[in-house]
């Protein structure tokens, strides 16, 4: 943990409503969140508490109605005028639970996505993706198509993705909601390890796995913030992290089988 | 059963209700495809009837007809027949179309009549004046007994607002005859044959007014049972034939069987194109409900459930698309009805077709059709819904995203297909019709559709990063989502490559076909001026020009005059146009466009052996008459052999051209007649022509004033607009089929382009989410639905070039018996291309705004991959 945090998000008072047939959801309800660089924050809640909608106005994929919400330089408040694409060019990557790899496109072409989406050109993104992979344990399935690749492959080209653009913010929204156990603890470590070099990251999950290695967790009800984070060295935390590290996998490559 | 329909009802037809674009876009589609198809069929079959119950009304109950073409039997035939213990009824009967002497439009529009013997006929035909309470006055006794007395139809009355007692001059080829309104036909039998365009009178007064005094057209007979036909016909003197009464019905209705064909298949195209949509619906719906028919196979639905399901799915488009097109029918059968049946009058039956009602029950047909084409589009994703394993209910991913297997064999066979077309393109015709062509043309569709896949697939992962190096992101993501998806990708370009090379082939062949005629228009039948008996044409050339008017021209010295007989001829059931002219004037202005041989040889005659004969195109392709054949003809009542000497190109259609030397001719038959002049303009003054308007124009009007009451004079400049006028009215209803299949194309891009959208929604917002501007996603449908555009214009475009030397060498040769010279309008080509490509372009619109809908938030909610 940084001795001297420097803050990255700074969300007060957010709220995001929904509106249909007459009747208005709070999705969001006076939201206040602090993301510090390097921190590693876990969302956590019920279906419907309000993650998923959280993550997107993080994302820059929404925009909030009330309240403000600053990202590094970037003011996503209401009435801001931010240039979205840009953000979510260079200031975000999103780590999805159903991978969102473009079916076309194969895994190496999948991460120079965002940097050609950015102007990048064509041999430089596909030399700095190839290398992303290679690091990641996907260099001898790079030029596969995302239905050739099992789902912690998936996952792991969409982490690649997510980072290859050097984002200040990672997020992931339940990346191991598709995958099996192993796959699932092997993405964590690899997470993990992101956020020790220095990434930030923003998950929201339903899973207890990743709490050994959170920062903060936020648990969310009904669009608020429900409850102070639990100190990640607590007995329970403590039972999932070495549960998880009595597990024989090793963490790269991850182990997957084709569908 | 009941289960079948519960899975029908809730759940097929309520994807269908969800997917509304798509199944809307399908329906539309088939719509469009059996409107065009129903009213095609309607219109010609109708103008068909139309003629064939005309020709039957004339007919009446005859057995057989005695006749000797348009030179008429001696009428005292008539005496032997009538007592010949065989002979149950004869009766004669004589018809000329005449024109009113009206200064009004009603005078410019001709109606037939009929020469008949009011008591002899009542065997044959069934006619009755209207009944005027005066009956001592009018009807049948005034007929028999007033000079020039006719009875009228209602119709002909009121077209020229006559009634009883009313006179009409009326003019044909020869001396204008006074006529006396004796009374109105009752609206039924033979009043209604020629669209009641006709007027009957007593076959004396018949005489009398066209100066065939003497003859009959023809004598209509009905034999006893057993009646020695072999003896009756050895009555009868040289030249004069025994038919049966069917056989100008049969072939008139023949020489439009081809055309019909040709009409329907062009019409069938329009359904064709539509069956690509139906498959795309069926074929998504089975692809995006993989998991709901594993689920359902788990829970014990049979395999045979599942396919039945997917194509009943098919049948629903069907039936509704083919309800859909019954306004869409009711609104566009009065205009192909009208077109078709003009276009049929001027080429094959000459007169005789009456609009004809919309008849209910001959959508049936397009009903069956429709449903057999939408069942053989739901036919491959019923097959792939009914693999779908069980077991893939456990799994996550649908069998969608899996390769099915059947690529290989579906370019093996798209390839065989492909071989197969100049193999079916040299089939004989099959009853005069070009079944090898059609068969060819569908294999060449049909092959192109099933390789378009695999060629996709192989246009190698270079386009996309070469686009994406040139063109950036957008290009290098649309090239290769059309690559990846080429299966899906090929439905649209399967189609738009069916409309485009329908398109160009057509084009090619209509531009290659009016070149031909222009040339043979300007060298075979060129002139200055053209003088014939008037209707010389709708009254097979009965009527030849007086030698007076012939000596008159003769003498003009400014003038060369290029004198011709025409001369009607059967032979083996078979209708020829013998035209003997003068060969050494038409050689100095002009001459034949030679197929096999070469028609100079047929110029000049020794005076020994055969006649010199030239034969026309499609009397070789059709009846295989060829060079150095002879041939026996009865011309004048004299056999007179020719020798084929060269097969040259014409473009007539109802009759096949013969050619010979007039000189020659009249030294075989001792006859001498002019059926018409082609004048040709010998001083060139070199002022611009200028000379020669005035003098064309000072010896037409005296013409007319002259002989204006039984000739035609006409500009050569004028004939030669009206030939290419007919050819260009002809065509006319083939690109309005043209332009339904290009609508329907179009409508498949938008509906492509869509559904592309639609399928790749979340691919769509998880490209915002990683940063893709509007424009980005914008610029990359347009790349997608230009790549497909280009593509398929590109297969369109080789597509096209095969289908039109299919046109030219094949079916056409085989329907027609013509064949052209090759031409290319390279500019309007490009033209309609460069139109598709936009038409298309603009069709993409939709989907580039609905890729912009929906927020980049729903990316994190719903899953791709």
């Amino acid at each position: 943990m940084d001795e001297n945090p420097v803050p990255l998000v700074l969300a007060s008072g957010l709220c995001r409503f929904y509106g249909r047939k007459g009747v208005e959801l709070k999705a969001l309800d006076h939201v206040d969140l602090t993301v510090n660089r390097g921190d590693f924050v876990l969302l956590k809640g019920r279906s419907g508490s309000g993650k998923t909608t959280l993550l997107s106005l993080l994302a820059g994929l929404d925009r909030p109605d009330a309240g403000s919400l600053r990202v590094g330089d970037y003011d996503l408040s209401p009435g801001a005028s931010p240039d979205l694409d840009t953000f979510r060019r260079h200031g975000v990557g999103v780590i999805f639970q159903s991978f969102n790899l473009l079916p076309t496109l194969r895994a190496v072409e999948n991460v120079m996505l965002p940097l050609l989406l950015a102007g990048g050109r064509q041999q430089v993104a596909q030399k700095r993706a190839g290398d992303l992979l290679g690091s990641l344990g996907m260099g001898p399935r790079m030029h596969h198509l995302p239905a050739e690749l099992s789902g912690g492959e998936m996952q792991r080209v969409a982490i690649a993705r997510a980072l290859v653009n050097e984002p200040m913010l990672l997020l992931a929204d339940e990346p191991t909601g598709n995958l099996d156990e192993n796959n699932a603890m092997a993405v964590i470590d690899l997470l993990a390890d992101l956020v020790k070099n220095g990434a930030t990251l923003v998950m929201a999950t339903h899973s207890d796995m990743a709490d050994p290695f959170a920062s903060h967790i936020i648990h969310l009800m009904d669009g608020r913030v429900s409850a102070p984070r639990p100190d990640p060295s607590g007995p329970e935390a403590s039972s999932v992290k070495k549960a998880a590290l009595a597990t024989d996998f090793p963490s790269h490559p991850i182990q997957g089988k084709n569908p | 059963m009941k289960f079948f329909f519960f899975l029908l009802f809730r759940i097929s037809l309520r994807h269908l209700l969800r997917q509304k674009l798509r199944t809307l876009a399908a329906l539309l589609a088939i719509a469009l495809g059996a409107s065009v198809f129903s009213s095609v069929r309607m219109a010609i079959d109708g103008a068909g009837e139309s003629f064939a119950s005309s020709v039957t009304q004339v007919t009446g109950r005859a057995d057989y007809h005695l006749s000797a073409g348009p030179e008429g039997i001696p009428e005292g035939l008539m005496a032997d027949f009538l007592h010949h213990p065989d002979i149950l009824r004869a009766a004669p009967f004589s018809s000329v179309y005449v024109l009113p002497d009206i200064n009004n439009k009603e005078g410019e529009r001709p109606f037939l009549l009929m020469g008949l013997d009011p008591f002899l006929d009542t065997s044959f035909r069934q006619w009755e004046p209207e009944s005027s309470g005066e009956e001592e006055n009018g009807g049948i006794s005034e007929l028999v007994t007033r000079p020039g007395a006719m009875l009228v139809t209602q119709t002909l009355a009121r077209r020229l607002g006559i009634r009883h007692g009313d006179s009409l001059r009326v003019l044909h080829g020869g001396k204008p005859a006074e006529m006396h309104v004796a009374g109105i036909l009752e609206e039924e039998g033979l009043a209604m044959a020629e669209a009641g365009g006709l007027a009957l009178c007593d076959m004396a007064t018949f005489q009398e007014s066209t100066g065939r005094y003497g003859l009959v057209d023809r004598m209509d007979l009905r034999l006893h049972a057993g009646a020695d036909k072999k003896a009756l016909e050895a009555m009868l003197p040289a030249g004069v034939q025994m038919q049966p009464a069917t056989a100008f019905r049969d072939t008139g209705l023949a020489m439009v069987k081809a055309y019909r064909m040709n009409l329907l298949v062009m019409g069938f195209v329009s359904l064709f194109v539509g069956m690509f949509l139906v498959y795309s619906v069926v074929a998504l719906n089975a692809a995006s409900r993989s998991g709901e028919v594993a689920m359902l196979r788990a829970m014990g639905v049979a395999k045979v459930s599942i396919f039945l399901l997917f194509i009943t799915e098919g049948l629903l488009l069907g039936i509704m698309g083919w309800l859909f097109s019954l306004p869409l029918t009711l609104l566009g059968y009065p205009f192909l009805q009208e077109g078709v049946g003009k276009t049929l009058e001027t080429l094959f039956f000459g007169k005789g077709v009456a609009a004809h009602a919309f008849q209910f029950q001959d959508l049936w047909l397009t009903l069956a059709l429709t449903l057999f084409v939408a069942a053989i589009a739901a036919l491959y994703p019923a097959l792939s819904a009914m693999a779908v394993s069980p077991k893939m209910a456990m799994a996550e991913r649908g069998f969608s995203d899996k390769k099915t297997g059947t690529g290989n064999l579906r370019s093996v066979t798209g390839l065989g297909l492909l071989v197969a077309v100049p193999f079916s393109a040299g089939l004989p015709a099959m009853d005069g019709l070009p079944l090898g062509g059609y068969m060819a043309a569908f294999f060449l569709f049909g092959g192109t559709a099933l390789v378009l896949p695999w060629i996709l697939a192989r246009l190698g992962p270079g386009m996309a990063l070469f686009l994406g190096r040139r063109f950036g992101v957008s290009a290098f993501l649309a090239a290769r989502q059309f690559r990846e998806s080429g299966g899906r990708i090929a439905l649209a370009a399967g189609a738009l490559t069916t409309a485009v090379a329908l398109f160009v082939a057509l084009s090619i062949m209509i531009t290659s076909f009016r070149e031909t005629v222009r040339v043979w228009v300007d060298q075979s039948i060129g002139g200055d001026l053209f003088i014939r008996s008037k209707m010389a044409e709708l009254n097979d050339y009965r009527y030849p020009l007086s030698h007076d008017l012939v000596a008159q021209i003769e003498e003009l010295q400014s003038w060369d005059a290029l004198g011709y007989r025409r001369v009607g001829l059967e032979r083996d059931g078979l209708a020829f146009d013998l035209e003997a002219m003068d060969m050494e004037t038409l050689s100095r202005y002009g001459g034949f466009l030679d197929v096999s041989g070469t028609s100079s040889d047929a110029y000049f005659y020794s005076g020994h052996g055969p006649l010199p004969l030239l034969v026309s195109e499609p009397a070789l392709h059709l009846h295989g008459l060829d060079k150095g054949q002879i041939l026996d003809f009865y011309v004048d009542g004299v056999s007179v052999p020719f020798e084929v000497k060269a097969v040259v190109r014409d473009f007539r259609t109802r009759t096949l051209a013969l050619f010979c030397d007039m000189e020659a001719l009249a030294k075989k038959t001792g006859k001498r007649e002019i059926s018409g002049m082609r004048l040709f303009y010998k001083m060139s003054s070199g002022d611009g022509g200028k000379e020669k308007d005035a003098a064309l124009e000072l010896l037409r009007d005296q013409l007319l004033k002259d002989y204006g009451d039984s000739v035609d004079v006409v500009a050569g400049l004028s004939l030669r607009n009206a030939v290419l006028d007919i050819f260009d009215e002809t065509f006319a209803v083939t690109f309005v089929l043209l332009a339904m299949a290009l609508g329907i194309a179009g409508l498949g891009i938008a509906t492509t382009m869509t559904l592309r959208v639609m399928v790749e929604r979340v691919g769509l917002l998880t490209l915002r989410s990683l940063g893709a501007s509007a424009f980005q996603v914008r610029s990359m449908v347009r790349w997608e639905a230009g790549l497909l555009l280009a593509f398929s214009l590109v297969a369109g475009l080789a597509c096209g070039f095969v289908l039109s030397y299919l046109l030219i060498h094949g079916i056409n040769k085989q329907s027609f018996g013509w064949t052209f010279f090759f031409a290319l309008d390279g500019l309007n080509l490009l033209a309609g291309i460069l139109m598709i490509f936009a038409a298309g372009m603009l069709a993409a619109g939709p989907a580039m705004a609905l890729a912009l809908r929906g927020s980049p938030a729903e990316a994190l909610r719903e899953g791709t991959s």
